[in-house]
C-alpha cells in the first residue's frame, strides 16, 4: 500500500476479546484487520453523515 | 378479567399504601378508582429484601416511560425481571422521577407534615419490618412526565381515568408495595389525592405464557446470594473496615496490548481531523479505537442501545 502508515491501538484484554470475536466470526486474520474494517466501515458512515 | 380468579383486594386511601405478597404467576391489579391519582410503587423479592425493583435498569431497557411489555427489573448484580406488566390501560407511567419526600414539602411550600411517597411506603413496608432506609426509589404508575427540548424533565397533568388499571405479573416471589402518591399541590395527582384499588389474582394459562423462565437468561453475570464473597447482611449501623478484606476487582489488572493496524493516506488523514476535534483522543491511535468501538456498538451491540452516532469527524 503506497503511503501506507502503521498506527499501534492499546486494547484492554475486554476490548481484545471483542475483537478476537470479530475475527473469528468474519474470518479476519489478525485482530489489526478488524479495526481496519471498523475504521473503514466508520468512516465510510462519517462520509454518509456529511454528505 | 380473563377468568382470573380474586385472591386479596384492598382499596387504598389517600395517605395510604399496603404492602403485600404477589407469588409467581400471580397478577397485581392496581386500578383507578375515581382517575387522575398517581400510585408510587417498591417490589421486594419476597424471600430476600436485599433485592428490589430498580428503576435505573427498568429505565435502561424500557425508557423513561415504561408500559405493556416492560419488566420492573431487579437491582445489579441481580438484574432481573421482578414484574412484568400485561396491560396497562392508560401508558402513563414514570421511572425518571424519585418519590416525593417530607423534605420536598418543606422546601417547596413550608408545608410539614405532609404526605409524601416516601413516608407512605416506609409506614406500608414497616408491616414486614423494613426500615424507612429500605424504601426505594418507585416505579410511578401514572405519573405523566417528559423532557423538555432543554433537556429538563417535567411533571404534566395527570392523564389516567376511572378504571384505567394496570396488570403486573409477579415473575418472583414479591412483596408489592403500592401506595397512592401524597403530593396533593403539585400535578402529579391533578392537586387531588384519590383512592386507588388493589388486587391480586391467580394467572391464567394465558397469563403464564408471559413468565420468564426460572433460570436466569444470563448466569453468569445475573448473580445470587451464593455468588457474593459477602452474604452477610450486616446488623449494625455503623462502618467499620474489614480487616480480612483483600481486594478482588474483576478482570484486575486490567493488561493492554498494542495492536497493529495499517492504514492508507486518507484514512491517517481522517484520523488526524478526529483528533483535532478534540473529542475523539489525542493522537490517531486514540481516534481509531474510537472509530472501532463506535462501528461495533452500532453493528454488534445487542440489547437496548443508548447512543447516537457521533457528530461527523471532519
Amino acid at each position: 500500500m503506497d503511503d501506507a502508515v502503521i498506527v499501534e491501538v492499546e486494547l484492554n484484554m475486554q476490548q481484545m476479546e471483542l475483537v478476537e470475536r470479530l475475527c473469528a466470526a468474519e474470518g479476519l486474520p489478525e485482530p489489526g484487520a478488524a479495526l481496519a474494517v471498523g475504521l473503514a466501515a466508520y468512516l465510510a458512515a462519517q462520509a454518509g453523515v456529511t454528505a | 378479567m380473563s377468568g382470573r380468579t380474586l385472591l386479596t383486594e384492598h382499596r387504598m386511601e389517600p395517605g395510604t399504601g399496603i404492602a403485600l405478597p404477589v407469588m409467581r404467576g400471580q397478577v397485581l391489579r392496581i386500578s383507578q378508582v375515581v382517575g387522575g391519582q398517581c400510585a408510587d410503587f417498591n417490589a421486594f423479592n419476597l424471600h430476600d429484601y436485599k433485592e428490589h425493583f430498580h428503576t435505573g435498569r427498568t429505565r435502561h431497557m424500557h425508557g423513561m416511560n415504561p408500559t405493556t411489555g416492560a419488566h420492573l427489573w431487579s437491582a445489579p448484580p441481580r438484574d432481573r425481571p421482578m414484574l412484568t406488566i400485561l396491560a396497562d390501560t392508560c401508558g402513563s407511567n414514570d421511572v425518571m422521577y424519585p418519590r416525593c419526600s417530607a423534605m420536598l414539602f418543606d422546601m417547596h411550600f413550608g408545608l410539614s407534615p405532609h404526605t409524601n411517597c416516601h413516608d407512605i411506603q416506609a409506614e406500608a413496608q414497616r408491616a414486614y419490618a423494613l426500615t424507612p432506609d429500605d424504601v426505594h426509589d418507585s416505579f410511578n404508575f401514572w405519573m405523566n412526565t417528559g423532557i423538555d427540548g432543554d433537556g429538563n424533565p417535567f411533571i404534566a397533568p395527570n392523564r389516567s381515568r376511572e378504571g384505567d388499571f394496570v396488570d403486573l405479573l409477579a415473575q418472583i416471589d414479591v412483596l408489592a408495595v403500592p401506595n397512592v402518591c401524597g403530593a396533593d399541590v403539585m400535578q402529579t395527582s391533578n392537586f387531588a389525592l384519590k383512592p386507588l384499588l388493589v388486587q391480586v389474582f391467580e394467572g391464567t394459562e394465558e397469563d403464564h405464557t408471559h413468565l420468564e423462565p426460572n433460570e436466569p437468561r444470563f448466569p453468569r453475570t445475573q448473580r445470587s446470594v451464593s455468588d457474593f464473597r459477602q452474604p452477610v447482611i450486616k446488623a449494625d449501623r455503623a462502618l467499620v473496615p474489614d480487616p480480612g478484606y483483600a481486594p478482588e476487582f474483576t478482570n484486575v489488572p486490567l493488561l493492554t496490548q498494542r495492536v497493529p493496524v495499517t492504514l492508507d493516506a486518507a484514512q491517517a488523514a481522517a484520523l488526524d481531523d478526529m483528533v483535532a476535534t478534540g473529542l475523539f483522543g489525542t493522537d490517531r491511535a486514540e481516534a481509531l479505537r474510537f472509530a472501532f468501538f463506535a462501528w461495533y456498538i452500532q453493528t454488534h451491540m445487542q440489547g437496548p442501545r443508548h447512543f447516537r452516532a457521533p457528530a461527523a469527524a471532519t
